[in-house]
């Protein structure tokens, strides 16, 4: 491990793009538009901290995900990782760097190799590495399972017989198997019922506290990463539209679109009147974004400015939060509404149940 | 009773190389006119074969094993099947999870949508039809519908695709519509905007909604009445106003406690250690109690039933309300 940098800045994104050509036409195939799936992103991560990218399906979370992994090359830009630039490496270098950024997949089921023993599949990552043998490997494997929650017999089961949330457990324990330092995790949680994704938010927060990793965080559901992350970058196709600390973003949301998500949000209060603002139609195609603030679309309080001029992600205050709006600072101010209190018979059975289970002994979902 | 639809102890069975095993194990349940049932529980505990067995659409080797459906005051179950198929559509419309798999991939939607209009009218010429088409499309807030009657599936996004579902489901009027998760794949945008569609288009028709979703969030929204399931079984039925804030069943309990909140700063979720039992895999006694923090000896051994705990108010738990249990050793 090399030493960290004195500011704790562990990865730095700057300026990334990937452009795909995108073909019509079966016989003479032509090049149609481009999609700039990622265009123009750029953002810090500390040693220790969780950076949430949100935003809906299409936005580019994913591919900017596998361009921080270097899984694919960009069309442009960089990607630091502790002082170095990865998009340069290559050979061993790209390799000793690899071992220190993971990622864990959306979907558990599709991500873990059918025919390979849980054992297997964790040990598979130390093999690739080189690191340890037989018998250094078999003892980690069953300190992976412990890490996560699963018991050593596990090793000799296959992927099928374990439920959705046993299978992200087996998914984290792989990335977790070469220690990394960064663990980019790629809507998590999403394919999972609530349940199940509470046992696996805790899990994630919990090895984070132990392990002191940095979490890359993908969701779309903004409850959840208002759970998990310290900071919070949103993304509207290909761009980042608003980034800032976790509580800045949550509170007082600048960009229009953050507003949009934030009410979009059903609240689990039956008492509460839903009103809210949503714009009507869909995302426009990546293919051919609206000119200007590509928001401008579906956005209440587009001017003539955002029709033609795409606006810079710009701080709204001192403490690195900035939107990417012409407009924020004459945007009426949004009353984030409180949920209401819990009712108390709701409240009293909740602290109970809360106390059975900090008593009783945590097992695996 | 002014109930439209009133499940009675249904019990719906698959055969399995392992023997016959019941997805839906004596469920009963009850929708009033105009009003949405909400129905919870995580994956796997039956709310989607309960849905089909209400449409009698279980598939092989599934079949509805017992119970009364009671529809309008005729039970589905002894209905002959000419009947079933006149009475679907036209009084009762299902919604599914993914509209892609519902639509016809090589017909414009349409053509798709005026073969479902024309099965219930046999005498509309096709221009008829046609305009009542583009006059669902638009009343499901479809841009441009005179356009997009000429689209394939794959040409529309999902929350357009998801209309075009509703637009065909409500094509008839029906009394009843069953949305198994209708939302659960879109973006959280297109969710809202597919939930505010529902809830106005049954301002308009008055029609009764079962909604079936595993988000306490859209319970919240949109449901009158809650059924919590838990495999197989329905554990606590109450308004839902009672739900959130009477929560009996420990099941519900930690379904609540599960969830995130938005403005609340938890250091834990609480969750539910464990998974749903698969039905060819149940435990004895009350089938939560290997995930029940509040089980004891009792629980492993006795299969509560639900019993009536306050007005309108029900619950299968033997222990429920927990404040009360005192434990021999603390
Ligand atoms: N290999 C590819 N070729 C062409 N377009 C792609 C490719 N990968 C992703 N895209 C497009 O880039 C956009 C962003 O995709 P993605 O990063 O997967 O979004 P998200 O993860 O936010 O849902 C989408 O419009 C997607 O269709
Ligand atoms: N065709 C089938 N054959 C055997 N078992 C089935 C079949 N369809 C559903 N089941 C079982 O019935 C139970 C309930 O399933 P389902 O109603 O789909 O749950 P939910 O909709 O609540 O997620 C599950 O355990 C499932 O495995
Ligand atoms: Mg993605
Ligand atoms: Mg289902």
């Amino acid at each position: 491990m090399s030493t960290p940098r004195k500011d704790g800045l562990l990865l730095e994104v700057v300026d990334l793009a990937k452009h795909y050509k995108v073909n019509t036409g079966l016989v003479f195939s032509r090049t149609a538009g481009t999609v700039k799936a990622v265009d123009g992103v750029a953002f810090q991560l500390k040693r220790g901290e969780t950076l949430a990218l949100v935003g809906e399906s299409g936005c580019g979370k994913s591919t900017t995900a596998r361009l921080v992994l270097r899984l694919i090359e960009p069309s442009a830009g960089q990607v630091w990782f502790e002082g170095r630039d990865i998009t340069t490496l290559g050979g061993s270098e790209l390799r000793a760097m690899r071992r220190r950024m993971q990622i864990v997949f959306q979907d558990p089921f599709a991500s873990l190799n059918p025919r390979m023993t849980v054992g297997a599949i964790l040990e598979e990552p130390l093999k690739v590495h080189g690191i340890g043998d037989a018998d250094t490997r078999a003892k980690r494997v069953e300190e992976l399972l412990g890490l996560v929650g699963l018991a050593p017999y596990h090793a000799k089961r296959y992927p099928h017989e374990f439920s959705g949330g046993q299978r992200q457990r087996i998914g984290i324990a792989r990335a977790l198997a070469v220690e990394p330092d960064l663990v980019v995790c790629d809507e998590p949680v999403s394919a999972l019922d609530v349940s199940i994704q509470a046992q696996v938010v805790n899990l994630l927060k919990d090895l984070q506290a132990r392990l002191g990793l940095s979490y890359l965080f993908i969701a779309h559901d903004l409850a959840v990463v208002k759970h998990m992350a310290d900071r919070v970058a949103v993304m509207y196709l290909g761009r980042i539209v608003e980034i800032g600390p976790k509580d800045a973003v949550f509170a007082t949301p600048r960009h229009p679109y953050t507003r949009t998500l934030l009410s979009a949000i059903p609240r689990p209060d039956p008492h509460r009147e839903t009103a809210r603002q949503i714009p009507g139609g869909d995302v426009p195609s990546p293919m051919n974004p609206p000119p200007g603030c590509h928001f401008h679309t579906r956005c209440a309080f587009a001017s003539e400015l955002c029709r033609t001029q795409s606006p810079a992600l710009r701080p709204t205050d001192a403490s690195g939060h900035m939107a990417a709006c012409h407009h924020f600072e004459t945007l009426p101010d949004v009353v984030v509404e409180r949920d209401r209190a819990q009712a108390p018979a709701a409240a009293k059975r909740l602290a109970l149940y809360a106390e059975r289970r900090a008593r009783g002994p945590a097992s695996a979902g | 009773m002014n109930d439209l639809l009133s499940i009675e102890d249904l019990r719906t069975v698959f055969r399995t190389p392992a023997g016959e095993v019941s997805a839906v194990a004596g469920v009963s349940l009850s929708v009033p006119r105009g009003k949405t049932l909400g129905i919870v529980g995580e994956s796997g505990c039956g709310k989607s074969v309960l849905s089909l067995s209400t449409m009698r659409l279980v598939p092989p080797p599934g079949r509805v094993a017992a119970g009364r459906i009671m529809f309008d005051g005729q039970d589905l179950l002894t209905l002959p099947d000419a009947e079933m198929r006149a009475l679907r559509g036209r009084r009762i419309a299902m919604i599914f999870q993914e509209p892609m798999t519902s639509l016809n991939p090589v017909f414009t939607v349409g053509d798709q949508i005026v073969e479902a209009m024309r099965a219930h009218d046999r005498d509309a010429s096709d221009l008829v039809l046609k305009a009542r088409a583009i006059a669902a499309l638009n009343r499901v807030r479809i841009p441009a519908p005179e356009r997009r009657f000429d689209e394939y599936p794959h040409q529309m996004s999902g929350g357009m695709r998801q209309r075009v579902m509703i637009a065909m489901a409500l094509s008839c009027e029906p009394d009843l519509l069953i949305a198994d998760e209708p939302t659960t794949a879109l973006d959280v945008t297109v969710q809202a905007q597919i939930l505010d569609l529902l809830r106005d288009l049954q301002q308009q028709t008055g029609m009764a909604i079962i909604l079936i979703t595993h988000d306490l969030g859209v319970v919240a929204e949109m449901a009158d009445e809650v059924a919590v399931m838990y495999a197989g079984r329905v554990v606590e039925r109450a308004s839902a106003k009672a739900i959130f804030d009477d929560p009996q069943h420990p099941y519900t309990l930690g379904l609540l406690g599960s969830i995130p909140k938005l403005d609340e700063e938890h250091d834990r979720l609480l969750a539910i250690e464990g998974a749903v039992p698969p039905p060819f895999a149940l435990p004895t006694g009350c089938r939560f109690h290997p995930r029940c923090v509040f089980a004891d000896a009792a629980c492993k051994a006795t299969d509560p039933s639900l019993r009536r705990i306050g007005d309108a108010h029900q619950v299968a738990c033997l222990r429920a309300p927990v404040e009360t249990i005192v434990d021999a050793v603390a």
